[in-house]
C-alpha cells in the first residue's frame, strides 16, 4: 500500500515536506546573524547561561518543532488526504486500495452513440482507467461487477499491474452488454454482501458506472426502489468511497415494440390474430411508423401507424393463418399425430428503420414471438359404455364433431384404456358416463387439471351416485362441481324440459344464445339431480345452464380447479336421456366448449429477459434430461425436476424443466428427449423488458443529494481521469485545517509564554 | 529656562558627554548641583558650634556669648570646633571593565571620572585636600591629597588622560594603598566592583581598620542593571577572554537575579564593615553622587561630634 495513494495531491505533501526545512533554515540563519557586545558583567551572564541553557534549548526546540509541524500540516492539507474507513484502521493495517466497479450492462446501455454504444464508451473509459492505474506506482486491485449478474464478480480483487493489464483489457473488451434490465437494489445488495465477506483493512472505492436512467433508479416500484437503493448506497458509502460515474446521454427518443400477443389458442388452419403494441418513449411524435410482421422466412406484412404521440402506445393487429395440410396427416397414426401436434412458428415483429426518425435504442425495436400452433386440438373422449354399434356408444356424437376445419384431434378410449393413457398430450378430456376411476388415475387427472387441463364430466346411467361422489365430488374437494343425488325425470320420455341460460351466458353457449330460441326445441327427459358443496357457488363454481323443470335443476356447472377447469353436465352425451346430441346446436356448443377449455392452458405471459420459462415434461414420454439452446446457439444441459408444491408421494410423472434468469433476447429452443430417442423441440422467445426503453434520466443534481447524501458524488466519464487516485472515504482537510489553526495558536501562545517568562517582570 | 532645569541639564550625563574638558565638566556639575539646592549646604559647616565653656582670663572677648551673660550674668565662651582640613582620597577604578558603554556614549569610566572630578572640585571649593588614586590590577596613578588649586587641575588632567586597559585586582592594590594613606580621612571608591564580594569586604576593611571613612560609589551601567538586549547577541568579555552567543531575552531573568544576588552580597559586606554603598546608574544624573556624598559627610560629622 503506497502512502501517497491516500491523497488527491500527493505532491503537495512533498512540497510540505520541503517547506518543513523553512523554519529550520530561518533558525540557522538567525543563529548566524548576531550583534557583538563587549560585556563587562560576564560572570553574571555566564551564571545565567549555565542555569538556563537546557531550558532555552528545549523551548527553542519545541517552537521549532511546532513550526515544522505546521509546515508539514499545510502540505498535508493541500495534499487532501482521506481515510480508508475510519481512523483506527488507517493506523492499523491498511494495505491496499481496491476499486470496486459496478458496471451497468443493462439494455439501456445499448443506446447508440454514432457507431458505438454507451456501453462501448464506458468500456473505453474503464480501459483507460486500468491503463493509468497499471502504469502508476500505486497499488490497486480491481473487482468488477455487472448489474446483470451481480451475484458473482467478473473480476475479483485482481491487482492492476502491468502484467495483468492485457488480461484485464481483454476481459473488458469481451464484456457484452446484456439484454437484462438493471436492478440496482439487488446489484448493490450483492456488492455489499461481497464486500462484507472481504478483508476490512482495504481502502475501497466503489465506482458505479450507470447511465442514470430514471427507470433504474426510481421507477416502477418507486415506493420501494429509491429507499432500497438509498439504503444500500448509504451502507456501501460507509465502507467504501462512492462515485456514480455517469456514462449515459440525454437522448430519450426511442420507439419500442413492447409486446406481441396472440389469441389464446393458436390452432392451425384457423385465423389467429396477433397484436403488436408499439410505444413511443420519446419526446416528439413519431409519424408513419411502419411495423413489419414476419413469420419465419415468409414474406412479411407491413402495417403503418400514421402518428404515435410521445408517451403513447398503439396496437396493430396482424391476422395470420398457419395452414397445415391435414389430408397428409389423416393417413398418419393418431398417436404420431398427437406427438407432432404442436408446430412452433417463430414470428419477428420489428419497426422498419426510418432514417428521418431517431430511435436511440435499436434492441427494443424488434420482438420475437413463438407461436406454438396446434395442428389440431387434442381431445380425449373416454367412453364409459362402449358399444359395437357406433351410434349407441357414449361418445359417438362427441367424436362426430371432429371434422375438417374444426381443428380437433380427437381420440377415443374406453374406461379401462383410460387408466393407462398419457394425459399430458391432451388438452381436453371428456369422461362420458364414467362413475369411478382408480385412485392413481384420479390423482393423475386432478394433477392434469391443476396444470391447466380441461375436463368435462358427463355422468349417465352407468354411474352410481355414491361412487361418483367419492371419486369426483368428495364434498367439494374433488374435481366435480357438483355431487350426484338421484336420477330424475321420466323414463317413458313423456315429460321433458329445456334449457335456461343463466344471465351472462357462457362462452360455450354463445352460439346458442346468439341464435334465438335454438334451445327451445330440445327435450331433456332424464337428468341427475345434483347438490353443490356449501359456499362454492359464486366462488369456484358457477352454473351457466339450468333446466326448466320446477326444481330448476342444474344442467351444466363449471368449477375452476388449479389452473384448469371442470365442466359438469347432469346428463350423458348419448341419446339415452336427451335428444340434444343430434340437434344442430350440439356441435357448436361442444366445439366452443373444447376451445374454451383448451384456451385456459394457453394463457401465458410474455416471457421477458431476466424472467423464467417453465415447460412441463411428461416423464412417461420424455427423458428428464433436457437441453436448452439459447439464441446464440449455445447449448446447456439441464434436468427436469418434480414440480414443487405437489405431494412428494404422488409419484407424478409430470416434471418441470424450468429456466430462470433468461439472459438473452431471442428465440430459445428447449430440446426434450423422447423415449424413442428422438428430439422434440419446444420453442419460446424471450423479449426485453419494455421499460428499459424509457430513457429518461435521473436528474442527479436535483435528487442526487437528497437521495444519496453528500457521500456519493457524480462524475462524468471525462472527469474520471482526475479521480483516478481518489479514494473516497473521508477527506480530512477540514480537520487538518483545524489542527493547523490549533498548532499555530499553541505556537504563538508558547512563544509568548516563553518570552514572558524570560523577560520577567 | 529656570535654574532648576539648567542644573538638571548640566547634571545630565548626556549633556556632559558633549563637554570634553573635565574641569568644565566638574564645575558645571557642582554649580548645577548647588543651584539646585534650596539652601546652600556648605554654609554651616566651616565652623560648627561645639559647646559652652566658662570664661577664663585670656580668652578672646569676641567669643563671649553675650546672650547667655544677659540671662545668667556669667560669662561663657562659645566654643567652636575648628574645621580640621579634611583629607579625601578618590579611588577610581580604571580597569577594562569600566570601558563598557563607550560605544553607545558614556562609559562607566567616563561617568566615574566625571563624578570623581566633580567631587574633587566640590572639595576643593571647601578647602579640603583631595587626592586621586587610579587603579586596575595595580596602582596606575597616585596624587597625594592637597588643597592646592593647581593640584585639582592636575587631577582633572589625569582623569582625562587615563585609558582603562587592565583587569581589576584590588587585593594587593588596596593593601598597598592602606599602607600609603597614613592620615585618617575619607576614602571614596568609584568602581563597578566586579569582584568577589568577600575579597572586596576584606580589602575595604583594611581602610576601616585604619579608621578611614569609606564611601563606595558602585558604578553600574544602565545596561548591566536592566539587560535590555533582545536580538541574538555575541557577548565578549572585557576583562576575561570568554565569548557567549545567546538569546539575551532567554537569560534576562536569571541575569537580573544574579546581579541582584551580587548586589545584596556587596551591600551586606559594606554594611558589616560600616562602609557606605551608593549604587550609581550611569543613566541617572550626577547629582545623586554629590548629594549622597554630602549627606554621608554630614552624618559622619554628627557621629564624630557625638563621640
Amino acid at each position: 500500500m503506497s502512502f501517497v495513494s491516500w491523497m488527491l495531491n500527493p505532491w503537495m505533501l512533498g512540497l510540505g515536506a520541503l517547506a518543513v526545512s523553512v523554519p529550520i533554515i530561518i533558525h540557522l540563519l538567525n543563529k548566524r546573524r548576531f550583534k557583538i557586545v563587549d560585556w563587562a558583567a560576564m560572570d553574571f551572564l555566564l551564571d545565567a547561561d549555565k542555569k538556563n541553557r537546557r531550558r532555552v534549548k528545549l523551548e527553542n526546540f519545541i517552537l521549532l518543532l511546532l513550526r515544522c509541524l505546521a509546515m508539514l500540516l499545510i502540505g498535508l492539507m493541500l495534499a487532501r488526504p482521506f481515510l480508508p474507513s475510519d481512523l483506527a484502521k488507517v493506523f492499523a493495517r491498511v494495505q491496499q486500495h481496491e476499486w470496486v466497479v459496478l458496471l451497468d450492462d443493462s439494455l439501456s446501455q445499448q443506446v447508440q452513440v454514432g457507431q458505438s454504444s454507451l456501453f462501448d464508451e464506458a468500456k473505453v473509459a474503464l480501459k483507460s482507467l486500468f491503463q493509468r492505474a497499471a502504469t502508476s506506482d500505486s497499488d490497486e486491485t480491481l473487482t468488477l461487477f455487472l448489474t446483470s449478474q451481480p451475484d458473482k464478480p467478473i473480476v475479483s480483487n485482481k491487482p492492476i499491474i502491468a502484467d495483468s493489464l492485457s488480461e484485464l483489457l481483454r476481459t473488458t473488451d469481451e464484456l457484452k452488454c446484456s439484454d437484462m434490465s438493471a436492478d440496482y437494489s439487488l446489484a448493490l445488495e450483492d456488492v455489499h454482501a461481497y464486500l462484507a465477506g472481504q478483508r476490512e483493512d482495504v481502502n475501497r472505492v466503489l465506482y458505479i458506472f450507470s447511465d442514470l436512467r430514471k427507470r433504474d433508479w426510481m421507477s416502477e416500484s418507486a415506493e420501494r426502489a429509491p429507499n432500497e437503493i438509498v439504503k444500500k448506497i448509504a451502507e456501501l458509502s460507509s465502507v467504501a468511497g462512492c462515485f456514480v460515474v455517469d456514462c449515459g446521454n440525454d437522448r430519450v427518443d426511442n420507439l419500442a415494440i413492447t409486446d406481441v400477443r396472440a389469441d389464446d389458442l393458436q390452432v392451425a388452419n384457423t385465423v389467429i390474430r396477433f397484436q403488436a403494441t408499439v410505444a413511443n418513449y420519446g419526446s416528439v411524435a413519431a409519424r408513419d411508423v411502419d411495423v413489419r410482421f414476419q413469420v419465419g422466412e415468409e414474406a412479411p406484412q407491413v402495417n403503418r401507424i400514421p402518428e404515435l404521440a410521445p408517451g403513447h402506445q398503439s396496437t396493430l393487429i396482424f391476422p395470420y393463418l398457419f395452414s397445415v395440410d391435414r389430408a397428409s396427416q389423416e393417413d398418419q397414426d393418431l398417436d404420431l399425430r398427437l406427438r407432432n401436434n404442436i408446430a412452433y412458428h417463430t414470428i419477428r415483429v420489428e419497426l422498419v428503420p426510418d432514417a428521418k426518425r431517431i430511435d436511440s435504442l435499436p434492441p427494443d425495436s424488434g420482438f420475437d414471438f413463438v407461436s406454438p400452433t396446434l395442428s389440431g386440438l387434442p381431445v380425449l373422449f373416454v367412453d364409459g359404455e362402449p358399444n359395437l354399434i357406433p351410434e349407441r356408444s357414449e361418445t359417438y356424437f362427441l367424436a362426430a364433431t371432429e371434422v375438417l376445419g374444426t381443428g380437433l384431434l380427437a381420440d377415443t378410449v374406453t374406461h379401462t384404456e383410460f387408466e393407462t393413457v398419457s394425459l399430458s398430450k391432451y388438452k381436453v378430456i371428456f369422461l362420458c358416463n364414467i362413475g369411478e376411476v382408480s385412485a392413481d388415475r384420479r390423482q393423475a387427472v386432478e394433477q392434469w387439471v391443476r396444470d391447466g387441463g380441461g375436463l368435462v364430466l358427463m355422468p349417465g346411467s352407468q354411474v352410481r351416485a355414491q361412487e361418483f361422489n367419492n371419486v369426483f365430488f368428495r364434498n367439494g374437494q374433488g374435481l366435480s362441481p357438483f355431487g350426484l343425488v338421484a336420477e330424475q325425470g321420466d323414463n317413458n320420455r313423456q315429460n321433458y324440459f329445456g334449457f335456461d341460460v343463466a344471465p351472462g351466458g357462457h362462452p360455450a353457449v354463445r352460439v346458442a344464445v346468439s341464435l334465438d330460441n335454438i334451445f327451445n326445441s330440445l327435450k331433456i327427459y332424464k337428468w341427475w339431480s345434483t347438490v353443490l358443496a356449501e359456499g362454492q357457488l359464486g366462488q369456484s363454481v358457477s352454473v351457466p345452464l339450468w333446466l326448466t323443470d320446477e326444481k330448476h335443476s342444474i344442467a351444466m356447472a363449471e368449477r375452476s380447479f388449479g389452473k384448469g377447469r371442470v365442466i359438469g353436465f347432469s346428463f350423458p352425451a348419448d341419446l339415452d336421456w336427451t335428444d340434444w346430441p343430434p340437434h344442430p346446436s350440439y356441435a357448436p356448443v361442444v366445439f366452443d366448449l373444447i376451445h374454451y377449455l383448451a384456451s385456459s392452458i394457453a394463457k401465458q405471459d410474455t416471457t421477458r429477459v431476466g424472467g423464467s420459462f417453465a415447460q412441463l415434461v411428461d416423464l412417461s414420454a420424455f427423458d428428464s434430461n433436457v437441453a436448452l439452446v439459447d439464441p446464440d446457439g449455445e447449448t446447456t444441459e439441464m434436468l427436469a425436476k418434480p414440480i414443487t408444491g405437489t405431494d412428494e408421494s404422488s409419484q407424478s410423472v409430470l416434471y418441470q424443466a424450468r429456466i430462470d434468469g433468461l439472459r438473452k433476447r431471442g428465440v430459445y429452443q428447449l430440446q426434450l428427449m423422447r423415449s424413442d430417442g428422438q428430439v422434440q423441440p419446444v420453442l419460446f422467445a424471450a423479449n426485453v423488458n419494455p421499460s428499459e426503453g424509457q430513457l429518461e434520466r435521473l436528474d442527479f443534481g436535483q435528487v442526487g443529494a437528497e437521495y444519496f447524501g453528500d457521500k456519493v458524488s457524480r462524475v462524468s466519464l471525462g472527469e474520471l481521469d482526475s479521480l483516478q487516485f481518489s479514494g473516497g472515504h473521508n477527506e480530512i482537510w477540514p480537520q487538518l485545517l483545524a489542527a493547523l489553526a490549533i498548532l499555530l495558536i499553541v505556537e504563538q501562545a508558547l512563544g509568548w509564554w516563553f518570552g514572558r517568562s524570560r523577560t520577567g517582570s | 529656562m529656570s535654574s532648576a532645569e539648567t542644573s538638571q541639564k548640566y547634571l545630565d550625563p548626556i549633556t556632559l558627554d558633549r563637554i570634553k574638558r573635565m574641569d568644565v565638566r566638574a564645575r558645571l556639575v557642582v554649580e548645577g548641583f548647588m543651584t539646585g539646592q534650596h539652601r546652600s549646604p556648605y554654609h554651616g559647616f566651616a565652623v560648627e558650634f561645639a559647646t559652652h565653656r566658662e570664661y577664663a582670663p585670656g580668652d578672646d572677648l569676641r567669643h563671649i556669648d553675650w546672650k547667655v551673660w544677659s540671662k545668667t550674668d556669667r560669662l561663657y565662651i562659645k566654643e567652636y570646633e575648628a574645621e580640621t582640613n579634611l583629607k579625601c582620597t578618590l579611588l577610581v577604578d580604571s580597569s577594562k571593565s569600566m570601558r563598557y558603554g563607550e560605544k553607545s556614549g558614556w562609559s562607566k569610566f567616563d561617568y566615574a571620572a566625571t563624578a570623581a572630578a566633580s567631587l574633587a572640585y566640590l572639595l576643593q571649593q571647601q578647602q579640603d585636600a583631595v587626592g586621586l588614586v587610579m587603579f586596575s590590577n595595580k596602582i596606575e596613578q597616585t596624587l597625594r591629597p592637597s588643597t592646592h588649586p593647581s593640584h585639582l587641575k592636575l587631577m582633572l588632567h589625569e582623569l582625562e588622560r587615563v585609558q582603562p586597559e587592565r583587569t581589576t585586582d584590588i587585593n594587593d592594590v588596596f593593601l598597598a594603598l592602606a599602607n600609603q594613606i597614613r592620615q585618617r580621612g575619607i576614602i571614596a571608591l568609584f568602581s563597578d566592583l566586579f569582584l568577589d564580594p568577600k575579597v572586596l569586604g576584606a580589602t575595604l576593611n583594611q581602610f576601616r581598620l585604619r579608621r578611614h571613612e569609606v564611601i563606595v560609589f558602585h558604578i553600574m551601567h544602565h545596561d548591566e542593571l536592566e539587560f535590555p538586549f533582545a536580538d541574538n547577541t555575541l557577548f565578549r568579555g572585557l576583562e576575561v577572554d570568554v565569548q557567549l552567543q545567546t538569546e539575551p531575552r532567554a537569560l534576562r531573568r536569571s541575569y537580573l537575579e544574579a546581579v541582584e544576588r551580587y548586589m545584596a552580597q556587596v551591600r551586606r559586606v559594606c554594611a558589616t564593615s560600616g562602609i557606605d554603598h551608593v549604587l550609581v546608574d550611569t543613566s541617572k544624573p550626577l547629582d545623586g553622587v554629590l548629594s549622597s556624598y554630602l549627606s554621608f559627610r554630614q552624618r559622619r560629622r554628627k557621629q564624630l561630634l557625638r563621640r
